[in-house]
């Protein structure tokens, strides 16, 4: 199949669910309220089991690649080291310089990176994936805090932020499915059937969730810090890191799971943070819809690149 | 002992999630307005898609049985008179009389149908129960109404009910779907994989919301009536009906698909109409816990019972 006919297909589907989400919001189907309640359900039941029901189907074999955690733990930690200098000479509140950086370094590979490389690698690479996702995920975590510490002027005490990071239903999901997949241990079908079952249903119903988000309230006063963000979380970063990935010999399977980490836009939990920890909450709503919808065009245009040189 | 322990697979599964529906209610994770808003998503939105899909991919012969049709139809006519004629003479308040009539003819088929016939029969069997679905759906709804209204004071309009039928979302999706089949219509893949994930996201999450609505409320002054109530659909109708199937010849997918129209436990619509439409809506209730849970063992039953006597 050509690159362009496959970035189509790999992209639209995932748009419709969230143009979906969208389309319900407008109809009255799905209200704010409503869309944040069942954000919580996906984030504390659903994810957590699709991770770890993910994870328990691969093998060590599929799952533990030490280059791949290592060059996304670094891009993680590199995109956050740069953020954290930069963005405070371009702006000077510092509630939205924590939203700005939360909304640069967080990304949404849980969303969009898993269906990517399910539709770019097919379903045995989607293990690695989610590998991939059980390490950053509480790795922003800790990032986080760090933020919060930084322009939150709170103080935060290690052990509360390693009691967050335990008690993260998708960190428990991670732990629970690795140990599954280590030990060999085969679950029974009555268990693994209706874990299955309510994988299946994570990120449809989320990406249908992430749509009812998509509201275009203010922008005006905050235009030049969602387009900073945008670009930098969609274009800048994703052209150094996935250039620096090719050029350390990433191909395949390998480079589509850096891909989903890196060219995701920014994740929701940035937007639940703001709300939660004193972040600019709208700034951050902003950010994640336009990373969204932007992301629409990036991720096509990666997926693109990618495929026509070949390197996925 | 095989089909003993494959029954107990395909039912297993179903009970699980709609605990773990219960579960998240009392742990007030899901909260009944977050419920209300999901089930509109999920009879507007999912359950359409599923019902379109499962007659989009499958062929005119597969789908459109006359035998089944004219079978399903008689069953409800029946079942309906049945209980009009049985139901006045056990139970002398009218409000009670309703929800027991509707006890009896009403059964979950649209949420029981998906899981328990794509088990027995795989996943591309289900265009003939969702034939069935689109005929006992409208069907049912009209004999509620017709029900309802005999036996309350309120006077609902009978035009705004028919409207609401005619103009069911699963109604316009079967349309929709015979439709897309007789005229072989071929969807492009970016409309198709949407509407298989969202066809995936329907069972799962019906069971969770089903789950979700389980209340435990006095039963002591509705014994006997619960007791007619649970018997009448779980016991005595089934055995009258699925007899008459089975003698009438239908095995395989056909016979799947009337287990899943004749054995499965009233649905919360029942409540929602009784309680608009001035039935005892806690009788409702109690009816559609108790039945569901009492269906756990007859569903089970009546799988096992089929599979010995190689039927399906």
């Amino acid at each position: 199949m050509n690159a362009l006919n496959l970035s189509f297909e790999v992209v639209t589907p995932i748009f419709i669910l969230i143009g979906l989400g969208f389309a319900l919001s407008k109809l009255g189907l799905l209200r704010q309220e409503s869309s944040s309640a069942m954000l919580k359900i996906i984030f504390t039941v659903l994810f957590p089991v699709m991770v770890f029901n993910n994870l328990q189907r691969a093998t060590v074999m599929q799952t533990l690649n030490l280059p791949v955690m290592l060059f996304v733990i670094g891009y993680v930690l590199a995109i956050f080291a740069i953020s954290m200098i930069i963005i405070p000479r371009i702006e000077k509140d510092n509630r939205k310089r924590s939203s700005m950086i939360q909304g640069i370094f967080r990304n949404n590979s849980l969303m969009l990176g898993i269906p990517i490389i399910t539709a770019l690698a097919g379903p045995e690479n989607v293990g690695l994936m989610t590998m991939v996702v059980a390490v950053v995920v509480p790795l922003y975590n800790a990032l986080g805090v760090v933020i919060m510490e930084v322009f939150g002027g709170q103080r935060i005490k290690l052990s509360a932020v390693l009691l967050s990071i335990i008690k993260n239903p998708l960190v428990i999901g991670s732990a629970l499915g690795i140990a599954v997949m280590v030990t060999g241990f085969k679950l029974p079908y009555i268990i693994e059937k209706p874990i299955a079952d309510i994988a299946k249903t994570a990120i449809p119903l989320a990406l249908i969730v992430l749509g009812s988000f998509i509201k275009f309230g203010a922008i005006k006063d905050s235009r030049k810090d969602i387009i900073v963000v945008t670009l930098s979380r969609l274009i800048i970063a994703p052209a150094f890191f996935i250039g620096a990935a090719i050029l350390l010999g990433f191909r395949g399977a390998e480079l589509a799971a850096i891909m989903g980490v890196i060219c995701a836009p920014t994740a929701v939990s940035a937007f639940v943070m703001a709300q939660q920890m004193g972040g600019d909450a709208d700034l951050s709503a902003n950010i994640v819809v336009f990373g969204t919808l932007f992301s629409a065009a990036t991720i096509f245009a990666w997926i693109f690149v990618l495929k026509y040189f070949a390197l996925i | 002992m095989k089909e003993l322990l494959l029954s107990f697979e395909i039912v297993a599964p179903i009970f699980l999630l709609i605990f773990l529906g219960y579960f998240l209610k009392r742990i007030k994770l899901l909260s009944k307005s977050t419920i209300g808003t999901m089930n509109k998503i999920l009879f507007n939105v999912l359950f359409p898609v599923l019902i379109f899909n499962s007659l989009y991919s499958a062929t005119f012969e597969q789908a459109f049985n006359l035998r089944v049709i004219i079978f399903t139809i008689s069953y409800l006519l029946i079942v309906f008179a049945l209980a009009m004629i049985i139901i006045p003479r056990l139970e002398p308040q009218n409000a009670k009389k309703s929800v027991l009539i509707q006890g009896w003819f009403r059964g979950f088929t649209l949420l029981f149908g998906f899981p328990i016939v794509s088990d027995l029969c795989g996943p591309e069997s289900t265009a003939l129960l969702a034939l069935v679905v689109a005929l006992a759906v409208p069907l049912r709804n009209v004999l509620a109404v017709i029900t309802l209204e005999l036996y309350s004071d309120t006077k609902p309009s009978i035009r705004v009910m028919l409207k609401n039928i005619i103009l069911n979302p699963l109604i316009i999706a079967c349309a929709a779907g015979l439709a897309a089949m007789a005229f072989e219509f071929d969807m492009p893949t970016i409309i198709k994989k949407p509407m298989e994930d969202i066809a995936k996201v329907a069972s799962p999450i019906a069971l969770i919301l089903l789950g979700g609505f389980f209340e435990f409320s006095k039963v002591k002054n509705n014994l006997k009536q619960i007791l007619i109530g649970v018997l009448g659909r779980l016991v005595i109708t089934p055995v009258i009906f699925m007899g008459a199937a089975i003698l009438l010849g239908f095995a395989g997918i056909e016979l799947a698909s009337l287990l899943a129209l004749c054995c499965v436990p009233i649905g919360t619509s029942t409540f929602v109409m009784s309680h608009q439409m001035g039935g005892d809506s806690e009788l409702a209730v109690q009816l559609i816990v108790i039945g569901t849970i009492v269906s756990a063992v007859t569903i089970f039953l009546w799988i096992f019972a089929l599979k010995q006597l190689a039927l399906i």
